[in-house]
């Protein structure tokens, strides 16, 4: 109204422009009293749906900016860009082939009380399960079915044939639940080193429990060093062996000397990952346990002569010997009831070389009796043959601890010597023969793969000049010793023999032997360890009776070499050029001739 | 006027209604589509990822061995099939010297040609540098610049310079693959 007064009161106001008829006079008293409650309901009706709104931009608010609800649906169905992680990683070797893997396997389980409800009858439904799946007894179903529970697995793991078989039945109540399983493509071949899980996806053995934390929380392959061809040739090899001698067993294990990865690692007998025997104490037989028993990280052997390895370089890194040092061993030595004698006696005095080549007991326990008890414990514990192998990537229950004396007498200083009275696994061996003959470095080893030129830092434990001595000898017993067979054309190969008596009761039993062979390719420039052992082979025809090593896994090494070296990239060389043959010349024995029977 | 405005926001509603309207079902359907094809890719991965698993079953070393034993019979690689590096590789059998030297007498070759590899030639291995007749010079550097690495044994370079040092200091071998290609295409 007083915008209305003064709009007439305006000289300026445009002619046209008419002044509202009249001006709104409120003089009621009762219209006022209504038009300001309605304008008040107005004002309320108007903050409620301001509230509203303003719910409602803070809900969009909320959802656009900070995530909002993560359960919503369609936020969940945007996010959803890869798959959902496996249980467990996949686990391949150096090359990418897979060891382990993820498969779906749904799992079968009735819903009994939603069965009954539906008014089906579970002799009849129990029928037509059994009909589709023959495995299941029919009498287990019918139970089952009519137990009223509301959760009961009647098989876990189907394969896609059964799932489809059994959702084409159409039975209400049976449902079936989304699980995966370990599937372990390449069989037995792996099955020590990559173990198996139980069905609950929580590794029982090998790599899958000693990583099983890391398999579990990795999304990316866990890539081992392992190569499965090699590996393949290895076990094919060995199995061979225990074919051709009719052994017990047998184990193998190959590693890189420059890096500590180890590109296969057999044991045999072996079982297929995919059906582990039964880990059940009270139901597992004996075949079991020496199927699953890996021979290399956990059996721990008294080795024999390949010992004379660690013995040659204590002897020879400490200066206690020279290459030229000559011990007697014309005669057995008697330390008190204990005789010791040479397999292949030659009863003269015998150079440092002769003693390896010879593998004389006799002189290898005066080389030790020499250099004394404190400085080859020392060496051996610095060569981490006292201890469980340190890092690598087993459980620790599967990782042997090395058997010897708590006191050192001086019998135990010479058996040791030759390898007998102390029990080391075939890791131990391998991982610390490696440091005998790459320069001098010992490496921890592993089961993961080192990514290509990296420098893997390890401790030194013998001089380079010991190093390159022990390679001369090695090449030395493959030459003219007890390792002849060995020869691998093109490879120089180099390395010890080992045959020793098991012992079985506190006696060394003369028909149960330990055959091993220790090598390293090429000899002149080593890139690969081998280390082959037969557990209790029997000699036969062509071995003419012997069962000792150069006749089992010697010939069994060399094939092996032969046919990994072109897959592991190692070059073949002429092993009579001169130069390879100067470099690997004891000085001591130019003009020189070995006599071996 | 008031009723021409209030036409005008009435429009602009129902505009602005049908604009919402159509935008928001044009991303509902891709929307849809995005989550078809994401379920798609999930789907095929694990395809993928079984066939993955498949495939290395079929070609485990076992079951090839075992099926080259029945029908090929492929016999693992012997070291004297093998050489180690391009040294080991001999080269192409040298053409008897009578035989070349007229048609290089006669039409030498290009002097482009020619210059790049007489000057890498000199540059690499002794045994061209010490070639005494001055045409055959000409051959033997070129042949020795294709060589990849100076090999004393090899048998253009024994054929054209006989009096060959007592001692052939090997020059350094081509570091890499890129460097031996850079020698045989700077020699054409």
């Amino acid at each position: 109204m007083l915008s209305a007064q003064r709009l007439d009161d305006n000289p300026c106001r445009p002619r046209h422009f008419k002044p509202p008829p009249c001006a709104p006079v409120v003089a009621d008293p009762v219209v006022a009293q209504l038009l300001e409650s309605t304008r008040t309901r107005l004002l309320l009706a108007l903050s409620c749906f301001a509230l509203i709104f303003l719910v409602v931009v803070g809900r969009m608010v909320d959802v656009v900016e900070l995530g909002g609800d993560r359960l919503d649906p369609h936020a969940a169905r945007a996010r959803l860009v890869a798959p959902p992680p496996p249980l467990r990683a996949d686990i391949v070797d150096r090359n990418g082939t897979l060891l382990a893997t993820n498969l779906d396997s749904p799992a079968l389980y009735v819903d009994s009380k939603e069965m009954l409800q539906s008014g089906e009858n579970p002799d009849e439904a129990a029928q037509r399960i059994a009909k589709a799946m023959p495995n299941l007894s029919l009498g287990e179903i019918r139970g089952k079915l009519a137990s009223g529970r509301s959760f009961t697995y009647l098989k876990r793991s189907l394969t896609p044939d059964q799932e489809f078989a059994v959702n084409n039945l159409g039975i209400p109540g049976i449902e079936f639940s989304a699980a995966e399983r370990r599937i372990y493509p390449l069989g037995d071949l792996v099955a020590h080193t990559v173990g198996y899980c139980n069905i609950d996806n929580i590794g029982e053995a090998g790599i899958e429990r000693g990583l099983n934390k890391t398999i579990r929380g990795a999304t990316e392959p866990v890539a081992l060093s392992i190569d499965a061809r090699v590996q393949f040739v290895l076990k094919d090899e060995l199995q061979h062996v225990v074919d051709q001698f009719g052994a017990r067993g047998a184990a193998g294990i190959i590693m890189n000397v420059n890096t500590g990865e180890i590109v296969a690692m057999a044991s045999l007998p072996d079982f297929d990952p995919n059906h582990p025997p039964t880990t059940n104490p009270k139901r597992e037989t004996d075949d079991d346990k020496a199927r699953i028993f890996n021979k290399i990280t956990s059996g721990e052997y008294e080795l024999g002569s390949v010992f004379k390895i660690f013995n040659t370089a204590m002897a020879l890194d400490s200066g206690v010997s020279t290459m030229s040092s000559v011990y007697d061993a014309r005669n057995d030595i008697q330390v008190d009831r204990f005789t010791i004698s040479d397999y292949h006696g030659k009863h003269s005095w015998l150079s440092v070389p002769e003693i390896f080549a010879y593998s004389s007991n006799i002189g290898s326990a005066r080389m030790a009796m020499a250099a004394g008890g404190e400085r080859q414990r020392t060496f051996l514990s610095r060569l981490g043959l006292l201890s469980p192998v340190p890092t690598i990537q087993f459980s620790p229950e599967e990782v042997g601890r090395p058997h010897f004396p708590s006191v050192w007498r001086p019998i135990n200083v010479m058996t040791i010597a030759f390898g007998h009275g102390i029990a080391v696994t075939p890791l131990h061996m391998i991982t610390a023969t490696a440091a005998m003959v790459n320069g001098g470095i010992l490496r921890p080893p592993t089961m993961l793969k080192v990514p290509e030129g990296e420098q893997v830092p390890g401790v030194r434990v013998i001089s380079p000049k010991t190093s390159e001595q022990m390679r001369k000898l090695f090449r030395l017993v493959v030459e003219d010793g007890t390792a002849k067979q060995a020869e691998a054309q093109g490879y120089v190969v180099g390395g010890k023999t080992g045959t020793a008596e098991k012992n079985e009761h506190g006696h060394y039993e003369e028909k149960k032997l330990v055959s091993s062979f220790m090598g390293a390719f090429p000899i002149n420039n080593p890139q690969y360890a081998i280390f082959t052992l037969v557990d209790e082979p029997h000699g036969n025809k062509e071995s003419h009776g012997y069962a000792t090593a150069g006749w089992t896994v010697v010939p069994a090494t060399s094939r092996i070499i032969e046919r990994i070296a072109p897959l592991l990239g190692v070059a073949p060389q002429d092993e009579n050029a001169p130069e390879i043959k100067n470099a690997l010349q004891i000085e001591s024995l130019v003009g020189k001739k070995l006599e071996y029977h | 006027m008031s009723r021409l405005g209030g036409a005008f926001w009435f429009a602009l509603v129902v505009a602005a209604g049908m604009t919402n309207f159509l935008v928001k079902q044009n991303v509902q359907s891709l929307d849809d589509q995005l989550t078809q094809v994401r379920k798609k890719t999930i789907e095929d991965q694990k395809k993928i990822h079984d066939l993955a698993a498949d495939w290395t079953f079929l070609t485990q070393p076992e079951l090839l061995a075992d099926l080259n034993n029945r029908y090929v019979h492929l016999e693992p690689m012997s070291p004297r099939q093998m050489v180690s590096g391009l040294d080991g590789i001999p080269m192409r059998p040298a053409t008897p010297l009578e035989d070349v030297a007229p048609p290089m007498a006669a039409a030498p070759p290009p002097a482009p040609a020619a210059a790049p590899a007489t000057t890498i030639a000199s540059a690499a291995p002794p045994t061209a540098a010490s070639a005494p007749a001055q045409p055959l010079s000409l051959i033997s550097t070129a042949h020795a610049a294709t060589m990849p690495a100076p090999a004393p044994a090899a048998p253009p370079a024994v054929a054209v310079a006989p009096p060959r040092p007592q001692q052939p200091a090997p020059a350094a071998p081509p570091a890499s693959l890129d460097g031996i290609f850079a020698q045989v295409t700077g020699s054409r």
